[in-house]
């Protein structure tokens, strides 16, 4: 049932986000103009593996914070969060089906974002590629985990969107300083061995997150 | 704050700068021995910065638990002195960095970076508080926010101490153990300064507290 | 910067650093009990 359940907010959230497809539009758009700056910036830069992983996680994660934003903005104006709160559903539940939603959301920009740096990046496509997915599902994961319950917290506080990136920017720096520097060790296809680190970090990071949000969720929401 | 605990801290921490200052001996293999001494309040600085960040958790987690004012006053409280020292830590520690090594990268070091962080996360912290303005919520998501930082940090000393090549961290690990016993004695000095500040603290944002609701005991 | 100037910019951020917060608790004090 509980599995079921959380399911269910997160097959609601990702079929809203993709009927209102206008929303998906910036959050995609941010993330893009982050990387073209990027590449356009460092155009003469020797180094191309750590302008490429730098920008890139730089534009997942502003494109992330975006859709999280969003994610508690929107159902708080549109009054739903009180209704979803009275479901039978733990709220624990509800924030997970959140991070299901960010996560998909994360995960798809990142899935347009990769292959421009191979197409006008200038970047050769790694032999070890599936290692640079599973760097960027664990970190889109992370960004989701903690993206989604600071964004529950900014959204009972004024100013809340300039208050999300001032939450997050503390919070996501273990995240983001192990993705880049995984990213970097991968795009080079150095061994395992080099950037097992990081993956450890990575998982140490999406588990420590998820379960304590998963613990603090209810005392973030409710009376 | 208590009388006893401000005129210990006072004698503490005068006891302190005269043994560090006067006493404690030249050290050696240090190429700038005079600047070395401010290590006795460097280490302690970022010593009580950390102390601090975990007394705000833990009071943050007896928050959620009690639903009080009190937690929540030493929460706040321990945070802003956790402020003060890390930023104390922080630029003593840069100072000291760059008169010792040459070609020091404060970016390479890993205890730069996580102090850097926990600064972020503190002032993330007042921050969230200042954009709540009913009281119970305040408490019960300056809580929740600082359980969460208290992840954050240790997540960021690994991570960063994982990808920093080369690594100027260990840079200041070289302490004769003869001087060990200073730097102990500032350890403990500083330990007692914070509780001295946060008793003053606590109080003041416990009455600040009460002042906003006059009905809670 | 030479030892000593170091030495005094080191210790001045301790000092003063210090003697700000103390200043700080102070007026917080004189605002909170006036009220």
């Amino acid at each position: 049932m509980s599995a079921l359940a959380w399911w269910r907010v997160a097959a609601k959230d990702a079929r809203l986000e993709l009927r209102a497809r206008e929303a998906l539009q910036p959050i995609l758009l941010t993330g893009i103009l982050v990387v073209v700056v990027g590449l356009l910036a460092f155009h003469d830069v020797e180094e191309r593996l750590p302008v490429a992983a730098a920008t890139l996680w730089i534009g997942l994660a502003f494109a992330g914070s975006l859709g999280l934003a969003r994610a508690f903005g929107a159902e708080k104006d549109r009054g739903t969060i009180d209704t979803l709160l009275t479901l039978p559903v733990a709220r624990g539940h509800l924030y997970v089906g959140k991070v299901a939603s960010s996560f998909l959301t994360i995960l798809v920009v990142a899935l347009v974002l990769v292959p421009l740096y191979f197409a006008v990046g200038g970047l050769a496509l790694p032999a070890s590629w599936p290692a640079l997915l599973l760097l960027v599902a664990l970190g889109a994961l992370g960004l989701a985990a903690t993206g989604a319950m600071l964004s529950l917290l900014a959204a009972q506080a004024r100013s809340r969107d300039a208050l999300l990136p001032v939450l997050l920017a503390p919070l996501v720096v273990p995240l983001l300083l192990a993705a880049i520097h995984g990213t970097m060790d991968v795009l080079a296809d150095l061994p395992f061995a080099e950037w097992r680190p990081e993956l450890l970090i990575l998982v140490g990071y999406d588990i420590s997150f998820l379960a304590a949000s998963t613990l603090l969720f209810e005392a973030a929401t409710g009376a | 704050m208590r009388r006893w605990l401000a005129w210990m801290a006072l004698f503490a921490l005068g006891a302190d700068v005269f043994l560090t200052l006067v006493m404690a001996p030249r050290a050696a293999n240090f190429s700038a021995p005079l600047t070395q001494r401010i290590f006795y309040y460097h280490v302690p600085a970022a010593w009580v910065a950390y102390l601090a960040f975990g007394v705000t958790a833990v009071a943050g987690l007896v928050q959620l638990k009690r639903r009080d004012i009190t937690s929540d006053a030493i929460a706040l409280a321990s945070a802003e002195i956790g402020t003060l020292f890390s930023l104390i830590a922080l630029f003593t520690g840069l100072v000291w960095a760059r008169q010792e090594f040459v070609g020091y990268d404060p970016l390479r070091d890993a205890k730069v970076v996580t102090l850097a962080v926990l600064i972020l996360a503190y002032l993330a912290y007042f921050a969230l508080r200042r954009a709540i303005e009913e009281p119970a919520r305040r408490r019960r998501l300056a809580a929740v926010f600082g359980l969460l930082a208290a992840l954050g940090v240790p997540l960021s000393y690994l991570a960063s101490q994982a990808s920093i090549h080369p690594d100027f961290t260990r840079a200041d690990e070289s302490l004769d153990p003869a001087l060990a016993r200073y730097l102990l004695f500032s350890l403990g000095a500083f330990t007692i300064l914070y509780a001295a500040l946060l008793d003053a603290r606590a109080r003041l944002a416990l009455l600040e507290a009460r002042q906003e609701e006059p009905w809670t005991t | 910067m030479d030892d000593v100037t170091s030495f005094v910019v080191s210790f001045g951020i301790v000092a003063l650093g210090l003697a700000g917060y103390l200043a700080r608790l102070w007026l917080l004090a004189r605002r909170l009990k006036s009220r």
